[in-house]
Formats: structure tokens, C-alpha cells, sequence
């Protein structure tokens, strides 16, 4: 067994709105091992960005951590001082996210960027330099010494992808987080990301936490899954437990949401209702109101995680007799 | 390298055109300002033909066509003319004026700059938080307050209540104190107001995030990403109101008999005096072009995504 790297406790994330508390991310829990690449798979609004910005402490106002523990390497990270968490951030944790477009500083060079990050370390600018070149021949992109010298307007989204890998990794972080990373990219360059993301992952030995919606990215890199609901973790679980044997009912619609290239009638399969709002108060399930199985208590008695068979856990009042088909 | 000098040439020869057009169309509507200089002066005794025999002198009785040419051909050769009423050269007029006006304008920009940019960062970072409540609505009475009035209102603090400032004109370096401030008051409030709306801006953007993320430290992100980017509008606004400055605010230095080109404009224009209106507003024309061009190459520089075309 690996060693933990980063133990989520029952993070709960809010923000304060006119229509109430909403709470994005409400009594999460997971941990993720060393050299190993996590997914949070969910609904757009399900908390899976937020829960990644949350690690991060980069939670924008309204918006604020009520409670829960990040237990980073024997350290809590919500018990940190801001000075001591602007030390985490980039040297320990990185984080790439969705949008490779705005992500960049426009009015300064790839490389200044680059090497930005690396000098907080007090390294020499020349070292510096010669590093970020490295990092960038890393993640594939051509003719270095040019590039360190473009603005990021002008190069391709792709590219600007790679380049924010390469930045977040080139101080070695223990953990990255890739919120997204390939949603706004051509389904070509997706794939290239993903498969740069795994090489790195070997080279530099650091775990991933990588936040999708794309079942074809989780299947690709990821070890384990966490399936997240209206803020909350609903089931974890290895990766092929979670596709071979899903157990919560919203996993398993979303399992036959997929369209698959088999199947020979043309309609897709779609999860009927919508995600409940937030800002409302729900004694029960999150997903009662569209789930096929519920039955009364469901709407007013919320289930806990809990573990099914090994490495295997699930938020449902049915995971353990298992789920009778009867739509 | 060659782009850029091809932008400046094209845009001094549009420039070029403008100043023609702006002094075209400040002779004609002094031109359709009923008299002239003369009939302001001469008094109701002075005879018909003395008065023509004056005109005729100063050549004011040529059509006004011919006197615009006139007025054309001796500025290309350096030549502003002579003042009809002062009876003094018009270039030696403006450069007696134009250091005060300098001195005035280049206090006030100093006091604007220096003070509402911070405060504008501060503002926006402490957004809806005390600091920012209090200095919003301080700066929308600042901007309210017409400077002639504030001009009288700190003439009597400060002067007459007071006594620890000098109330008028120049008498050395204390008199700069209340025209400046006079003059950078409301501007101070309207770059306030901008600095804070543009940081504010950026700081909504992603890459504010990621330099977060990158572990840089707080000060770091506000002052090398943030303010970085919420400087180019300032700055390219800064260029644009230096033409005004530098032609001096006719109010305020009216207000405190400020010995600067404002004055000389608005007198000039009681008087009907053409060649001192002339000569002031083609150096503020000729300024706002040149102001206007700095202003894009400056912008551009700044920001590496707006090309110079």
C-alpha cells in the first residue's frame, strides 16, 4: 500500500449569495497516494472546481471553506498561515486549469513566466532559464529559445497548455491539479495533453488530481474516481470497479450516458431532471428527485459514504443490497 | 521596426491635416464674432476713417481668406505675429506663459497620479470593505465640486481664514499649492475612479489566479500582474489629457490670476485678439496630435497584443 500524499476531511465550501448559503462543496473526503492520479468526475456546478480551488485556498469571495481538514504530507493545510500557504502553492501543489487562454499574463513572455515561479525560490536567473527551456522541450514544444520570447497571444491554445504544465511543474510538485485541462481544446490536442500528462507523471513521480467531465480522460490516466453530486462525493472507487460495477445510480446513468461507438440505436441516453439548487436546504439525497430507485426516505434521510468492499465506497441507502432495475 | 516608422509617418501627416483644420475653424468662428479687435479699443470719438486707417494697418481689412493665408504663410516661417491689443509678439507671449503653465499642469499631474493610483489599487482590493466605501463616495464629491468654486473655497481657507497661503497670482513657490491642488482635485477623482474599476477588472482575470497559484507572493501578484495590466488605460489616458494641461485650465488660473496660457487664451478671446487665439490653440493642436501619437506607441509598448497599424 502507498503511502497518503493529500487526506481531504469533510471539506465543506460555501458562498454567501442573496438567495442563501450555497454550499458547493459539502463534507467531501478523499485521500490520494503517492504517484497516483485521482479523478473527480461530475456535472458541471457539482463542486469538483471548487473542491480543486479549495486544496489551493484560492477561493474567490463570496466564497469561503467552512470547515474539514487537507492534510498535506503530516500538515494541515487550512491551519497554514497565509505566507506559509503562498510557500505550498507552486512549489508543492500546482494547478493547471480549464482555460489555457486567459491563463497567461498577457503582456509578459512565456519565458519571464516560466522562470517566474522558479526565482521565488532564490535560484539564479541563468539556472533559471536554462531550467524553464528544459521544462518546456518536456512538454514538446519546438524551438525553445524563440518561444521564451513570445507573447502568449501569440501561440495556440495547445501550446499555451503545455506551457502552463511546464510552468507548474517545473518547480516538481508533490501534487498537481489539473482542473479541466483539456475542455477547451481540440479533441486532437486533448488527447496529446493526456498522454504528456502521463509521461510526466512517470518522470517526475508526482500524483495527479485531475478534474473531468470526460469519462474517456478518466479512463485514460486515472487510478482511482471520485464521482461528485451537488457538492458531494457520492462513490469512490477504483477506476475499473467504477466502470465494471458502478453502484450508485447516478454513476450508473452516467455510465450509460456515454455514447459508445456499439451501441446501434442513435439516441443517447440522457438523466432526466436537473441538479437541485444549493442554496436549498436538503435533509436527504442530493439526487433523490431524479434518481429511478428512490424511495420516500430517501427525500429526507441523507446516506453516508461508506465503504462496500474494499477501496470501494458509495453514498447510497441501496449500495450495499444492490440496486433492483425497475424503471 | 520599419512598421512602427511608418505609423508615426502616417499618423503625423493625418496629424498635420488636423492642425490645419482646427485653425481653420477657430479663425472662422472668431471671423463670425460680430467687430474686431479695433472696434473693442478705439473709443465712440475715434473717426470712421481713423478706425479704417488702424484696420488697414493691422491688415484687418483684407478678406478674411487672404488673412488666414497671411496668418498661415508667417507661421511656417516661425512667425506667430504681433498682438493687436498687447502689441507684443505672439511666441513671446506663449513662452512667457508657458513655464508657469508647465509648473501649474506638472504639480497637478504629480498630485493626481501619485495619489489616486494607490488609492485605487487600495480601493479595489478592499472592495466593498470600509477604505473603499469611504473613498468612492469622497471621490464622487470631489469630482462634483465645479473648481472655480473649490478655487474660492480654499482662497478663503487658506488664504484669508488661515492666512498660511498666498491668495493669488505668483509670488513664488507657496502660490503653486492651491491652483495645483485646485486643478487635481477632480481629475484625482476621475483617475481614482478608473485605476480602481481596471484593477478591479484584472483582477477577475485567470492569470491573476494562476500567479497566485504559482506561489508568488500577495504584493507581488497586485503590483507585477495586476496593476501591471489595469496601467495601460491609465497611462493612455494620461497622454490624452496632457494637451490640456499644457494648454492650461483657463478656469482655475482665471480663479487665481495664474500668470499662465489660460489666462492669456481667455483674455485674448474678451478682446477678439485672433493672432493670440490662433497661436494659443495651434500649440494645443499640434500638442494634442503629438500627445495623442506618444499615447499609442506608449499603449503598445505596454501591451504586446495591440499592434501599431
Amino acid at each position: 500500500m502507498k503511502e497518503t500524499l493529500i487526506d481531504v476531511k469533510d471539506l465543506c465550501i460555501q458562498f454567501q449569495t442573496p438567495g442563501g448559503t450555497v454550499k458547493a462543496v459539502d463534507n467531501v473526503s478523499f485521500d490520494i497516494k503517492k504517484g497516483e492520479v485521482f479523478a473527480l468526475v461530475g456535472e458541471s456546478g457539482c463542486g469538483k472546481s471548487t473542491t480543486a480551488m479549495g486544496i489551493m485556498q484560492l477561493i474567490k469571495e463570496p466564497g469561503r471553506i467552512a470547515g474539514g481538514s487537507i492534510n498535506f504530507e503530516g500538515k494541515d493545510l487550512l491551519q497554514l498561515t497565509r505566507d506559509e500557504m503562498t510557500q505550498v502553492r507552486g512549489k508543492e501543489i500546482g494547478i493547471i486549469f480549464q482555460n489555457p487562454l486567459d491563463s497567461l499574463n498577457p503582456v509578459y513572455t512565456i519565458g519571464y513566466q516560466m522562470t517566474e515561479g522558479l526565482l521565488v525560490d532564490k535560484m539564479d536567473k541563468k539556472e533559471a532559464y536554462k531550467l524553464a527551456a528544459d521544462m518546456l522541450r518536456d512538454v514538446k514544444i519546438s524551438d525553445v529559445e524563440e518561444r521564451m520570447k513570445t507573447f502568449p497571444h501569440e501561440i495556440s491554445g495547445g501550446m499555451r497548455q503545455r506551457v502552463m504544465i511546464g510552468m507548474m511543474l517545473c518547480r516538481n510538485p508533490k501534487l498537481l491539479i489539473a482542473d479541466e485541462p483539456t475542455t477547451a481544446l481540440d479533441v486532437t490536442i486533448q488527447a496529446g495533453i493526456i498522454e504528456l500528462m502521463n509521461e510526466l507523471r512517470k518522470k517526475y513521480d508526482s500524483s495527479i488530481l485531475i478534474i473531468t467531465h470526460d469519462f474517456g480522460i478518466v479512463a485514460d490516466i486515472a487510478d482511482r474516481v471520485g464521482v461528485m453530486y451537488a457538492g458531494n462525493l457520492i462513490e469512490v472507487g477504483e477506476v475499473f470497479d467504477i466502470f465494471d460495477n458502478p453502484r450508485h445510480p447516478y454513476t450508473r446513468l452516467l455510465m450509460k450516458a456515454l455514447p459508445t461507438i456499439t451501441k446501434e440505436e442513435g439516441r443517447l441516453e440522457t438523466i432526466r431532471g436537473s441538479v437541485p439548487n444549493l442554496a436549498e436546504e436538503r435533509p436527504g439525497c442530493g439526487f433523490a428527485d431524479r434518481c429511478p430507485y428512490a424511495r420516500d426516505f430517501c427525500h429526507h434521510q441523507k446516506p453516508e459514504l461508506k465503504q462496500i468492499s474494499e477501496g470501494h465506497m458509495c453514498a447510497c441507502h441501496f449500495a450495499e443490497g444492490g440496486l433492483k432495475d425497475e424503471q | 521596426m520599419n512598421d512602427i516608422m511608418r505609423f508615426i509617418a502616417k499618423r503625423l501627416a493625418i496629424g498635420v491635416l488636423v492642425v490645419l483644420f482646427v485653425t481653420i475653424l477657430v479663425f472662422a468662428i472668431m471671423q463670425m464674432m460680430p467687430g474686431d479687435t479695433i472696434d473693442l479699443m478705439v473709443d465712440t470719438r475715434v473717426s470712421a476713417e481713423k478706425v479704417a486707417e488702424i484696420k488697414a494697418q493691422w491688415g484687418l481689412d483684407k478678406h478674411p481668406v487672404v488673412q488666414y493665408f497671411y496668418w498661415l504663410k508667417n507661421i511656417l516661417q516661425g512667425d506667430f505675429g504681433t498682438s493687436i491689443s498687447l502689441k507684443q509678439g505672439v511666441k513671446e507671449l506663449i513662452l512667457q506663459r508657458l513655464p508657469y503653465t508647465l509648473m501649474l499642469t506638472g504639480a497637478s499631474l504629480l498630485i493626481e497620479y501619485l495619489i489616486a493610483i494607490p488609492l485605487g489599487l487600495w480601493a479595489a482590493v478592499k472592495k466593498n470593505k470600509l477604505p473603499d466605501k469611504v473613498l468612492t463616495v469622497s471621490t464622487i464629491v470631489l469630482w462634483s465640486m465645479p473648481p472655480f468654486w473649490l478655487g474660492v473655497l480654499f482662497m478663503m481657507v487658506f488664504s484669508i481664514w488661515l492666512g498660511i497661503l498666498p491668495l493669488s497670482g505668483w509670488s513664488g513657490i507657496k502660490s503653486l499649492i492651491l491652483p495645483a491642488f485646485t486643478l487635481a482635485l477632480p481629475t484625482l477623482a476621475q483617475i481614482f475612479r478608473l485605476t480602481r474599476s481596471e484593477v478591479l477588472d484584472v483582477l477577475d482575470e485567470k492569470f491573476v489566479t494562476t500567479a497566485h497559484a504559482k506561489g508568488l507572493k500577495n504584493k507581488v501578484v497586485l503590483v507585477k500582474h495586476v496593476l501591471r495590466n489595469a496601467m495601460i488605460p491609465v497611462t493612455v489616458m494620461f497622454f490624452l489629457s496632457l494637451p490640456w494641461l499644457i494648454g492650461g485650465s483657463v478656469v482655475v488660473e482665471n480663479v487665481f490670476a495664474w500668470p499662465g496660457m489660460g489666462q492669456l487664451l481667455f483674455k485674448a478671446i474678451s478682446k477678439q485678439d485672433f493672432v493670440i487665439v490662433q497661436g494659443v490653440v495651434l500649440v494645443i493642436t499640434v500638442l494634442t496630435v503629438i500627445c495623442n501619437l506618444i499615447g499609442d506607441i506608449v499603449a503598445g509598448v505596454l501591451d504586446p497584443r495591440i499592434r501599431l497599424e
